[in-house]
């Protein structure tokens, strides 16, 4: 397993062979590791030309959790009470099927892998949220995360890397249950969230909220105001033996070039895309949101999450459908067109582009829904959902049994790990849980599970993903 | 052959026939292999490398209790990262620090089958193998052949493995020499020798198989027990073996020169200053000069008061001569009403203030009668009582939201003990302690205490179904009888239990407690309380994280904490009072800057200049909004509230004014959690982008109505504007250099207009203001 190396610093390599081997940790060895690595990183003022860790991934989060048997799980031969009305189609590897909701992801699918036997207990949405996102055990709902979500362990972990951008862009954040918080920096801090992009990005007035300062002259104007203040702020930074005051001015700094500096901003500018590029997407909230964390992630950055929510969902906005919420048929309908040629998009453009061995994509939600259908009456009418009273078919939470799909990352694709039972109930091979999907990002990331050196509010030592390994095949 | 008696007693793991049957075929293998091995052995064994290795234990067997236990710990392999995790590591689980000795035994000799264990050829068992990694072992390796953990637990196996005994002596007391050692040169080694003191009077060095764990992550501790020093520093060791622990201290200082005795530090003024300042002339550090009166100032009002100095206030304090004015000036501030509003937002974070599960009116007349009780100098014990025996409705007796925001047996022990004790038993909820004395059974026995504290909800107009933890209406917190609780461990009943006490006192159940715990014998409660109070004055705790008080996380001057806590005690919990103490002494008072650039000069945890820390969320935000004279808005405030008298977290559901935005962003805490860490000041990218580009700061600097279109509507000149401005909003007039960068900026901005906004904007975001110093 790769170690989190940001640069080949010999001091850094001398730190770690002298430390190596061993993976039995108290907590002063967790403090020791992560003060040595810090003053490796600090000492390390000039970054060597190749990076060993700089892997990526993108995350796109199916909010509310989608039905795996009527897109990559088809069960078309499941008693009718269980199968959708989704025919099964081919696609171009023999032997793998989706469902017709997905005709160009079928035409993809020899560039990504479906892993069909994740299952977890965490039956809300918070709760396999936060199961899925930070690795958290218990299957009971809870206000807000009790330990960081990988994307923020990940920041975390890159934190010495020096980059115009931050490290973890959320295009269209994975944030919010309703009042529930499902992903989040816990223990970590606020410093390790990510830096936000709210809004559609196919609008045509869209703009990166807080980085557009609206003219030339307020750009000018920004960076005189800093040339002044440079000369009035003289504080001894050495005084300031935490570090603060260093991390302050080194955002600050970054602030300044993502308002000041094209190079930066240009990263979330789409319109530097052609428009058979930006159409080939999607001209969509979800095609442009994959489009950007394309763009971002070419750019150096290390985790991009997009959630799929919104109007394309239908009515309420989300993959939670429920017979209340939704006609669960007509909604996967009338989102399969965007969800299907965003994701192809994605996939195809990945490998085009040569990022498929740095970056890895990942496309899932909390879990899957109950594979038999209930019918129940409409809590109200609007798109996908049929006037209230209006008895029409649903789909549960479902965390027995989900499918996620893996593109790039240096993977074996084409290919399809394990198996649900014949009604798309329950893994009947390869069952995995949350933290061997876990520990699959890690590796690709080259974070060090023992040693990444993360303690909790209380003091106490936290491992990344203990009760996880890597997924062999998804192993680059 | 009797040997063959001790052979590996199979727990049959399954119930086949076939399995036993092969179980029984592969014992009677092993046996004749071992016949075989023994009738060779004495050629085969490699006894001379533990013979010398453990001479010293060489006339007793091998002690489970004593000797495997100990190597288990010293070898890590029942760390909380290794097999002594919750899941244990690759099938191998041991209890966390070995606090079960029954189940590790158990888990070494009877599961997987005996297989970790060969009796045959001890030294080809499992763990033997696995920590010497002569098979592959992910934890790596743990010692070699001739250390003296292999030499112990391959004896152990030897000698038929034997388990756990019930009469095996526990550590009475670990003892280390030197306890408190200061060296000096650049490097150094310093030794420390490990005795314990067993409950049976024996005594044993167990320095080889003592656990070191130094404070200073930098350092190292070899097996041997030698801290190896690299540079001048200092560092607590904590020692552990078997369940004793014991704290020692080691400093290397640079070396002096022959002048040691020409310490020039200032006079104490009083105990406080003698105790940081015999400490610094203990490892040959002088203290910093005392700060210039405007950083003095500025520090003053923005630790105690959370607010800026008006212009004129700062000008009469660098003008006042009289030799007593900082002390004045403490005794002027601590009549201020602010200072009573800070208290009350210390307050506000630990106990959960926030609208979710109090609701506004809940919010506000909680904080309000927190920051009453702060006003009139309530002495902390009887605030702490008042809160503790609450019940009521929580609209009427405002302290009853206490009860109100705590609502699980298990929540409100861990809030009660962290927040008025200072102790962070949450480990002990499943495991003993694992760096304090707790244990699974008094955790579960003090939680106990906490039932039977019921509510009655009188209106609930909650607006989200599912989250249960909202309300929205009056409750009147109600005690009950106890109510049964189980203690995971036994499986039976846990006994309503004081914390680290024999039982529970007759009477009403919540004054007995609130008694108990505020009472002068309970010196937890007022060192806990003196560490807050020193923590919120000084920028950091005498003892870190400051709600962390126990044995093994010693203060940075002990005895200091104690004196105080002695007079703190004395003096009636009088909050009020032991701030003025801390805040005048010389201690407080010194420069952040240090005119030695070494480390021992910079280490916080010496006092030797003041520390420096990012400013809170509330007091980033109300100097802004006060140097450029307009407001921020808070969600259901009226205009012109400040941060600091912002009672909550969010008054109007899910709305948010600029002000709240800020907040949040800024690190102010959900309230979520009893605890000060909640609150993070760590400076993120999208605080940056708030402060260098944010539309409220765009909007303040740009009003027209703000301190900047009053100075040029007055008609004063660029000096005269600079000046102000340095003075408003750094407490200090400019240098020349600055006046003139700055008047520069005047004469070549368009408008003058601008040229004041750029000023403004460069003296709010200055890190001056952003940070304590």
């Amino acid at each position: 397993m790769a170690g989190l190396d940001p640069g080949g610093h010999s001091r850094r390599q001398l730190l770690r062979a002298g430390l190596g081997g061993f993976a039995s940790l108290s907590l002063a060895d967790v403090l020791r590791r992560q003060a040595l690595a810090n003053e490796a990183a600090r000492s390390d003022d000039t970054p060597s030309g190749r990076r060993s860790a700089d892997t990526a991934v993108i995350l796109v989060w199916l909010r509310g959790g989608c039905s795996h048997l009527d897109t990559f799980d088809p069960k078309p031969e499941a008693p009718l009470e269980f199968r959708g009305p989704f025919a099964p189609i081919n696609t171009v590897v023999p032997g793998i099927q989706l469902t017709e909701l997905l005709p160009r992801t079928a035409q993809v699918a020899d560039r990504f892998t479906l892993l069909r036997s994740i299952a977890h207990d965490g039956g809300g949405h918070p709760a396999g949220s936060l199961q899925v996102l930070s690795g958290d055990r218990d299957a009971a709902d809870k206000p807000a995360p009790v330990h960081p979500d990988w994307m923020s362990v990940a920041a975390f972990a890159r934190r010495h890397q020096q980059s115009a951008l931050p490290n973890y862009i959320a295009v269209n954040p994975v944030d919010r249950y309703d009042n529930f918080v499902i992903a989040g920096p816990a223990y970590l801090g606020p410093a390790f969230g990510p830096f936000q992009v709210t809004g559609n990005p196919d609008a045509p007035d869209f703009r990166v909220p807080n980085l557009t300062l609206g003219s030339a002259a307020a750009e000018q104007r920004l960076t005189s105001r800093a040339t002044l203040a440079g000369r009035l702020d003289r504080i001894a930074r050495g005084l300031d033996t935490s570090g603060a005051m260093e991390a302050a001015d080194r955002f600050e700094q970054q602030a300044l070039a993502l308002l000041t500096s094209g190079e930066a901003r240009r990263a979330f500018d789409l319109s530097q895309e052609s428009d058979a590029t930006r159409e080939r997407y999607g001209r969509n909230a979800w095609g442009q949101q994959c489009l950007m964390a394309r763009r971002l992630v070419e750019a150096g950055v290390t985790v991009v999450t997009t959630e799929f929510d919104g109007p394309l969902c239908g009515r309420v906005a989300n993959w939670d459908d429920h017979a209340v919420n939704h006609h669960v048929f007509d909604a996967l309908a009338y989102r399969a067109p965007p969800f299907d040629q965003a994701v192809s998009a994605l996939i195809e453009d990945l490998y085009a582009r040569g990022l498929d061995q740095r970056v890895m994509v990942i496309v899932t939600g909390e879990f899957g829904r109950t594979p038999r259908i209930s019918h129940v009456a409409s809590s109200g009418g609007g798109v996908a959902s049929a006037a209230a009273g209006t008895v029409q078919p649903g789909r549960d939470h479902w965390p027995r049994a989900n499918t996620m799909l893996f593109a790039g990352g240096g993977i074996r694709t084409g290919a399809v790990i394990g198996a649900t039972d014949a009604k798309g109930e329950d893994p009947i091979e390869r069952r995995v849980g949350p933290d061997d999907f876990l520990a699959t990002i890690y590796h690709h990331l080259g974070i060090d599970r023992i040693n990444t050196g993360i303690v909790d509010f209380s003091g106490r030592p936290v491992l990344l993903a203990p009760q996880g390994e890597p997924i062999p095949e998804l192993l680059g | 052959m009797d040997r063959f008696e001790e052979l590996p007693r199979v727990m049959p793991s399954q119930d086949s026939t076939f399995t036993r049957r092969a179980q029984f075929l592969r014992t009677v293998v092993a046996a004749w292999l071992g016949a075989l091995v023994c009738v060779g052995g004495g050629l085969l064994w490699p006894r001379t490398v533990w013979a010398d290795a453990a001479a010293e234990h060489a006339v007793e067997a091998v002690s489970f209790d004593r000797d495997v236990m100990a190597v288990l710990s010293k070898a890590g392999c029942n760390a909380g990262t290794c097999h002594g995790n919750l899941n244990g590591k690759g099938g191998f689980f041991l209890s966390l620090r070995g606090q079960d000795p029954v189940a590790d035994w158990e888990e070494l000799v009877t599961s997987a089958d005996g297989r970790r264990l060969n009796r045959i050829e001890p030294a080809r068992s499992l763990i033997l193998l696995k920590a010497t990694a002569e098979v592959p072992h992910g934890g790596g390796r743990r010692f070699g052949r001739d250390d003296p953990e292999w030499a112990v637990l391959e004896r152990w196996i030897r000698e038929a493995a034997t388990g756990p005994q019930d009469a095996a002596p526990q550590v009475a007391r670990l003892v280390i020499d030197p306890p408190d050692a200061v060296v000096e040169g650049e490097t150094a080694q310093v030794p420390l020798k490990v005795t314990a003191e067993f409950t049976d009077g024996a005594t044993a060095d167990v320095t080889r198989m003592a656990v070191y764990e130094p404070s200073d992550p930098l350092i190292e501790v070899s097996r041997e027990g030698v801290v190896a020093f690299d540079r001048p520093s200092l560092t607590t060791v904590t020692v552990r073996y078997l369940r004793g622990q014991a704290v020692a201290r080691a400093a290397v200082v640079p070396p002096r020169s022959d002048a040691t005795s020409s310490w020039n530090g200032p006079p104490p003024a009083n105990l406080i200053d003698e105790a940081v300042f015999a400490r610094l002339r203990q490892v040959g550090v002088e203290p910093a000069p005392p700060a210039e009166d405007a950083v003095f100032l500025r520090r003053v009002f923005l630790d105690l008061l959370g607010v800026l100095p008006t212009a004129e206030e700062a000008k009469a304090f660098v003008a006042d001569t009289a030799p007593d004015k900082r002390q004045r000036l403490i005794d002027q501030v601590l009549a201020r009403p602010e200072w009573a509003e800070v208290w009350a937002g210390i307050w506000s974070d630990l106990l959960r203030v926030e609208e979710k599960t109090l609701d506004a009116k809940g919010v506000e007349v909680f904080h309000a009668w927190m920051r009453q009780s702060f006003a009139e100098g309530k002495p902390l014990d009887v605030f702490v009582r008042e809160i503790v025996a609450a019940r009521g409705s929580t609209y009427d007796v405002p302290p009853a939201n206490f009860w109100r925001a705590h609502r699980e047996p298990i929540i409100r022990g861990e809030t009660v003990a962290q927040v008025f004790l200072g102790a962070r038993i949450g480990c002990a909820k499943c495991h003993n302690h694992p760096f304090d004395h707790w244990l699974q059974d008094e955790y579960h026995d003090w939680s106990a205490v906490f039932t039977g504290i019921d509510y009655e909800i009188v209106k609930n107009e909650r607006k989200d179904d599912l989250d249960k933890h909202e309300f929205v209406g009056e409750q009147i917190v109600q005690l009950k009888d106890f109510q049964e609780r189980i203690n995971p461990r036994t499986g039976g009943p846990a006994t309503p239990r004081l914390l680290g006490e024999a039982g529970y006192p007759e009477g009403d159940r919540l004054e007995a407690l609130a008694a108990w715990m505020t009472s002068p014998d309970n010196r937890r409660f007022a060192r806990s309380q003196v560490n807050r109070i020193w923590f919120h004055c000084m920028g950091r705790g005498l003892v870190e994280p400051v709600d962390d008080l126990r044995d093994t996380n010693p203060a940075s001057h002990p005895q200091l904490l104690e004196d105080l806590t002695d007079l703190f005690i004395a003096s009636g919990h009088d909050v009020r009072g032991l701030v003025r103490l801390i805040c005048t002494s010389q201690t407080y008072g010194l420069s952040s800057r240090h005119p030695d650039p070494g480390p021992l000069a910079a280490n916080e945890q010496l006092y030797a200049r003041a520390v420096v820390r990012r400013r809170s969320a509330e007091r980033i935000l109300d100097a802004q909004v006060a140097v450029l004279g307009a407001n921020a808005q808070f969600e259901g405030y009226g205009e012109g509230t400040r941060a600091g008298e912002v009672a909550g977290v969010e008054r109007v559901r899910r709305k948010t004014a600029d002000g709240d935005q800020f907040l949040r962003l800024f690190g102010k805490p959900e309230r979520l959690l009893a605890c000060e860490c909640e609150r993070s000041n760590e400076p993120t990218l999208s605080q940056a982008l708030t402060l260098v580009g944010g539309p409220g700061l765009h909007a303040r600097l740009g009003s027209q109505s703000n301190r900047l279109a009053q100075l040029l509507a007055a008609d004063r000149s660029a000096e005269e504007i600079v000046e102000e401005l340095f003075w408003t909003a750094l407490v200090r007039p400019p240098t020349a250099e600055e006046k003139a960068a700055a008047v520069v900026a005047f004469e070549t901005a368009p408008t003058p207009r601008e040229a004041a906004e750029d000023l403004a904007w460069a003296l709010v975001n200055a890190k001056e203001l952003l940070f304590r110093n």
